[in-house]
């Protein structure tokens, strides 16, 4: 009678409701302006290049910044047979390719059984954006776009019935930290054992609309991407998309699949003060890396190492900084952290989540990637941030930190040993 | 794990309601209200009732460990009552202001009350499509579940759609393509009914602006903390006992379906059948069948009610109205389980609540 595929039933059979569930990792992928799979992410990053540049994508006008990282053009040929692949927007076609490399690493293959949720972080859909452009110049636009504008949840249930994931699909709004509120979503699932497969992704692409508004904020860089630096005066916006396989321990490891590492525990706390800023004392982001460390059980001497946020706008940075500091107090001081940011710039709605996968490829391959552009830290920043070089260094307990505007915050930890 | 959630008050908002009166009446000034749009305004006001009816209004009580989770089909853009959107919508997009760049921000409504009523250990929005409202309450019930830092979630769901479809349509008319628009919205079955497509599509001329919209709001918190706080066990509107939800891809999975609700319907140990469905099917008609025709394979022989004409088709906030509907016939009849069963164009979302007893 049920439908839902084998590997759905057995564990529907099976699961012992009253237990606790162990979720791990089992797939990795990132689109992002210097790879489009995480391979090649890795390779450029290993060898220290940055993917932000002038944009061309667009006309930036009377702009003060001029720079972001942008995903390069690339053809659609994924196992999506798509006659007119060319037709999809640019956020559509990263997703489909992050989704087939995601699949491809985890070693699943679609079909109409499989009882996989989706849990989509987004800061908005570019798309959307673009429409409403057009539509404030009177420009003339294509129908099927203008049909777009309708729901905001497209791209979470397009990436769902194209890949024929039958579980629940939903995209996640908060702010910068939209991905990290979707990971900890798909981690809550398997955990409340509810489904015991969940994708979680994030992907956020640049709309010349929302891009000039937020230049006229004063918000952005025209220098580049510099977090915890002097130099530092402003965001430089990127491109991303980000997935990973979540499923639980029993399950992974029936099907033998490879395990990155297991998520231990995740912690949320609204700043419910601005809209906008954070709070100058970083004190609601270090009640959620609190709240995580409760509920995932770790000390703070447990920590091997942080992947920040990093944003590149000093009082951000600062906050982020002051947050650490007074959760870790002198242990923050051995820990260490670093923010890929100026690698890809500062993917919005994605950057939580991406910055989460680069950090699964470091606990694989034992190496951490350096922040970029460091060279004299601002003098409140003064922790060790992995500046220029990566680091060798076999790292198990990683804690991800993940805010957004609207004072979301969100921090995951997660482990290699299982 | 095992923890009992109830459900201790709910908040609806229509289109009709006067929203600025009860804000200022709270104490939100005049000219933070105009900057605020209409998302905003419904889902403030749609938490302020339903927290003054859950005793949680004063900030110094609810400030400490409540939580928000709203969701939304159409999200917040598109109020046009600020004049800043105004001019977004009429001019060039560089003379509006930078601040109408919050409008393109879904979760800013939730962000908005988070930090009105204080609520600051959850503050998640999504998007599930039509049944984001149910699902609202699935993902708050699952986090008091799971979590242990919060007392309780506002659960609910926001719409704005009306506003935005009058200017979409207003540009469409300038480039002469309204009947085109007409033959996708009926064969993409965008809206409920095709007479109501023809009832937007000739009232979009201006004059009419909304009939679709609101926000509505439930609060749930786990049984032991409610009676903490002291709320009366007889103030108790219901107790959320299971939940399902996945996916519909063009037509719906039947086998999934009848395994899901065997599961929701039969698989309780209390052994209590269930009294009642409330139906609510957003995109058409089309799973309805299906739906009784599995229920019937279950054994179900309670009451069905069709949701859309109980409640209205308000998208999402039809769930919460649902959620309402059971509550009072709970209050006023002798059912003790029902089942809310909402079909969305994409999703599938049901809900099992129980009259509550000790």
């Amino acid at each position: 009678m049920p439908s839902a595929g084998p590997a759905h039933a057995w564990w529907w059979k099976n699961m012992d409701k009253n237990k606790e569930t162990r979720v791990v990792v089992t797939g990795v992928n990132l689109v992002t302006p210097i790879g489009l799979d995480k391979n090649e992410f890795w390779e450029n990053a290993i060898k220290g290049i940055p993917g932000i540049k002038e944009i061309t994508l667009f006309s930036t006008g009377d702009c003060y910044s001029k720079i972001a990282g942008i995903i390069p053009d690339f053809k659609y040929k994924g196992r999506l047979k798509l006659p007119f692949a060319e037709k999809f927007t640019r956020i559509y076609r990263s997703l489909f390719l992050g989704m087939d490399g995601l699949l491809e690493d985890a070693k699943i293959k679609p079909a109409g059984n499989n009882f996989i949720g989706l849990c989509l972080g987004q800061h908005s859909n570019p798309d959307n954006l673009n429409i409403w452009g057009h539509m404030t110049r009177r420009q003339v636009f294509k129908l099927r776009e203008y049909l777009k504008v309708w729901e905001i949840n497209d791209l979470a249930h397009k990436l769902a019935e194209r890949y024929h994931l039958n579980g629940p699909a939903a995209s996640f709004f908060g702010g910068c930290g939209s991905g990290a509120y979707a990971l900890a979503d798909a981690y809550y699932k398997i955990k409340n054992n509810e489904i015991n497969q969940v994708i979680a992704g994030a992907g956020s692409l640049l709309s010349n609309v929302y891009f000039c508004l937020l230049d006229r904020l004063d918000f952005m860089s025209n220098r580049g991407c510099f977090p915890y630096d002097q130099r530092s005066n402003g965001l430089v916006l990127g491109e991303a998309v980000g997935f990973l396989f979540l499923e639980s321990l029993e399950q992974a490891e029936k099907r033998g699949a490879h395990i990155y590492g297991e998520i231990l525990g995740c912690g949320l706390w609204g700043e419910a003060e601005s809209s906008a800023l954070p709070l100058p004392t970083g004190a609601p982001l270090a009640r959620a890396i609190e709240n995580a460390l409760d509920e995932s059980g770790v000390d703070c001497e447990d920590i091997d190492y942080i992947s920040l946020m990093g944003v590149s706008d000093p009082k951000t940075d600062i906050n982020e900084t002051m947050a650490i500091k007074k959760v870790f107090n002198q242990e923050a001081f051995h820990i260490p952290m670093s923010a890929i940011t100026p690698y890809i710039g500062h993917s919005m709605g994605a950057a939580a989540l991406v910055h989460t996968c680069a950090a699964f490829l470091m606990l694989e391959n034992g190496v951490i990637l350096p922040t970029l552009n460091l060279e004299t830290p601002l003098a409140e920043c003064d922790l060790d941030y992995t500046p220029r070089e990566p680091v060798n260094k076999d790292i198990d307990t990683v804690m991800g930190i993940g805010y957004g505007y609207g004072g979301n915050n969100c921090v995951v930890i997660f482990r290699k040993k299982i | 794990m095992n923890k009992t959630l109830v459900i201790s008050s709910i908040g609806l908002v229509t289109e009709r309601d006067d929203l600025d009166s009860l804000l200022i009446d709270y104490g939100l000034r005049k000219k933070d209200i105009k900057r605020l749009t209409l998302g905003e305004k419904r889902l403030l006001t749609s938490c302020l009732r339903t927290l003054k009816k859950g005793n949680l209004v004063n900030k110094e009580n609810s400030a400490a460990r409540g939580g928000i989770i709203a969701g939304s089909n159409w999200g917040n853009v598109g109020s046009g009552f600020s004049e800043e959107e105004e001019a977004l919508f009429n001019h060039n997009f560089m003379e509006a202001s930078p601040m109408s760049l919050l409008k393109f921000v879904s979760s800013m409504p939730t962000n908005r009350c988070s930090i009105t009523f204080g609520l600051n250990s959850v503050s998640v929005t999504f998007s599930g499509g039509e049944t984001s409202g149910l699902q609202a309450v699935i993902e708050a019930a699952r986090l008091l579940k799971t979590i242990g830092n919060v007392d309780f979630i506002l659960a609910g769901s926001f719409e704005v759609l009306t506003e935005s479809r009058l200017k979409l349509q207003r540009v469409l008319n300038t480039n002469g393509l309204k009947s085109i628009l007409f033959r996708i919205l009926v064969f993409s079955r965008l809206l409920l009914k095709k007479e109501q497509v023809f009832k937007y599509l000739w009232k979009f001329q201006g004059k009419d602006p909304a009939l679709l919209g609101g926000a509505g709001t439930v609060l749930i918190e786990p049984l032991d903390k409610a009676l903490k706080r002291g709320l009366e066990r007889m103030n108790i509107l219901g107790v959320i006992k299971r939940y399902s939800q996945f996916s519909i891809h063009h037509k719906i999975d039947a086998g999934l379906l009848q395994e899901q609700l065997t599961k929701m319907l039969n698989d309780n140990k209390e052994g209590s059948a269930v009294d009642a469905v409330i139906s609510l099917h957003h995109p058409g008609k089309k799973n309805r069948g299906i739906e009784k025709k599995i229920l019937k394979k279950t054994g179900f022989k309670g009451k069905f009610f069709c949701g859309e004409t109980m409640v209205g088709e308000n998208f999402s906030v039809s769930d919460i109205a649902a959620v309402a509907f059971a509550a009072s016939l709970f209050n006023f009849t002798n059912m003790r389980r029902i089942l809310i069963n909402s079909f969305g164009q994409y999703s599938y979302t049901g809900l099992l609540i129980e009259k509550y007893h000790e």
